[in-house]
């Protein structure tokens, strides 16, 4: 290792399997293709430069890989992907929107080194679920599909998309995934990127002054009436408060240890380079997913600016050495600078309600 | 006693500060008759259960709650250990004294190390 590997070493790669999905979820910020069938699909980049780039990855400090997508469950060899991660000690952890699994699938995930297999579900019916996801029948395929995981004991969370119209099925959902055994709930607020930009536009997102008074509720009472499941709120920590910093798992993005690959083989910050083409560095084929880390000049500008260069209030923030300004994605996506302000926080300054306590200045 | 601790040691840059900062504070021998003052450079902010202190050029964060607001007030160069340790441990008569008083050494090394608090010079103490 050299001392920039010991330093900023690549220890998670988001590994965005498919550019295709089989539901067609408003808020996605990736936007993928739609693939009616749900039926399994050729890999479009051959597995060996996946595996390739997998171990040079691990020799700069790789430990984890993230499969995502698209739906990661539509491609063929996503088994045997796995099988040969486990193989390497590499931690998997998934993201998927649990209407394909099968007991086939989670048997195998059983015996390998899955950590935690999250499930997408935005609403606790089906008349909420598939209102934002598209597709008829998807609520009960994934309700289907976690219960296979937890009956496994294979870790699980159910990630929920947050917006204006399914506020009312936070205290539900979390019901169902208590009830389930279900780990833990993430509820993600939905982002302005991918076509998260049209629910913006039509002001279908939540105001920061509704999204600080949903996790102080959160904070304060949901959470505590549950013993086992953890409940995420994922705002930034400059929103959070105090008692949250201290005591409960805080979910940032080590923006400085990820690298993310899409499903043409493109090595990119994370998956925004699915939208934002200036944000592809390589591409595994052909590039050393070593070098691009070490040498790539967007990465290197990113290490110099983060989090000292950050602009507005990310800037005046004291928890920019650890919140890095929060999604370094959609702060591109909205602005074309990566070291801009992340919006919800700009917003919450904009109207005063930023913590004063929490600024340098 | 319960003080607890916040620090972003996942940032790479902090890491690298922090292996140094052991390096370099390792040499820091706290003693009783040390006098310690608040370094003017950091950033020290209350909140409704306690307080940040924040280093704007390490990047070094802590939380304290509520005690340990009250200790890091009482380090205003005018008080050595002992006189701390002895004020607080009054007013906690049902801890045994040897362990709190031992409890809020670590606590003031702690700062020590984050650089949130500094030894003031004396001709008895001296930095290292």
């Amino acid at each position: 290792m050299t001392e920039n590997d010991r330093e900023y070493p690549l220890s998670t790669i988001y590994l965005y399997l498919t550019d295709r999905c089989n539901l067609r979820c408003s808020h996605c910020w990736i936007t993928p293709a739609h693939n009616r069938s749900g039926e399994n699909i050729n890999s479009k980049i051959d597995m060996q430069y996946l595996k390739k780039a997998i171990i040079d990855a691990k020799s700069i400090g790789l430990t984890c890989v993230k499969l995502t997508g698209g739906e990661p469950f539509l491609r063929k060899d996503i088994l045997d992907l796995i099988d040969f991660l486990s193989s390497n000690d590499i931690i998997v952890d998934i993201e998927t929107n649990g209407t394909l699994l099968n007991e086939e699938i989670v048997e195998r995930l059983n015996d390998s080194s899955v950590n935690q297999v999250s499930v997408s579900l935005d609403g606790a019916s089906e008349e909420s679920h598939e209102s934002i996801r598209k597709v008829a029948g998807c609520y009960q395929k994934a309700l289907d599909g976690l219960s296979l995981l937890t009956k496994n004991d294979i870790g699980t969370q159910i990630i929920m998309s947050l917006y204006g119209g399914n506020i009312l099925d936070i205290e539900k959902l979390a019901d169902i995934a208590d009830s389930m055994g279900v780990n833990s709930l993430k509820i993600n607020p939905i982002m302005p990127t991918g076509r998260g930009k049209d629910l913006f536009t039509n002001e279908e997102n939540l105001s920061v002054e509704k999204l600080l008074s949903i996790n102080r509720w959160i904070e304060e009472e949901l959470s505590l009436k549950y013993d086992s499941i953890n409940i995420c709120f994922d705002i930034p920590t400059g929103l959070k408060s105090l008692k949250s910093i201290t005591s409960s798992q805080l979910y940032e993005c080590n923006i400085l240890n990820i690298i993310g690959i899409l499903a043409d083989g493109g090595i990119s910050l994370c998956g925004i380079g699915q939208t934002e083409t200036d944000l592809v560095m390589g591409n595994i084929i052909k590039d050393d997913i070593r070098n691009v880390w070490q040498n790539h000049h967007l990465l290197k500008k990113l290490r110099k600016d983060l989090p000292k260069n950050l602009t507005g209030i990310c800037g005046r923030c004291i928890f920019k050495f650890r919140c890095l300004g929060a999604c370094r994605a959609s702060a591109y996506s909205l602005t074309g600078n990566l070291n801009s302000s992340f919006f919800l926080c700009d917003e919450a300054y904009k109207n005063g309600i930023f913590p004063k306590s929490r600024m340098i200045n | 006693m319960g003080i607890e601790v916040y620090c972003p040691i996942n940032h790479p840059l902090i890491c690298k500060e922090l292996r140094s900062l052991k390096l370099r504070y390792m040499k820091i021998i706290l003693k009783n008759n040390d006098y310690l003052m608040q370094d003017l450079e950091s950033i020290f902010r209350k909140e409704e259960d306690g307080a940040f202190l924040f280093d704007p050029k390490s990047g070094n964060l802590k939380y304290i709650n509520c005690m340990g607001v009250n200790i890091y007030q009482l380090c205003s160069g005018n008080r050595s250990v002992a006189d701390i340790t002895s004020l607080i441990a009054e007013n906690y008569r049902d801890i045994p004294e040897k362990q709190i008083k031992e409890d809020i050494k670590n606590f003031l090394q702690d700062l020590i190390e984050m650089r949130f608090l500094k030894k003031k010079e004396t001709r008895q103490s001296k930095v290292f």
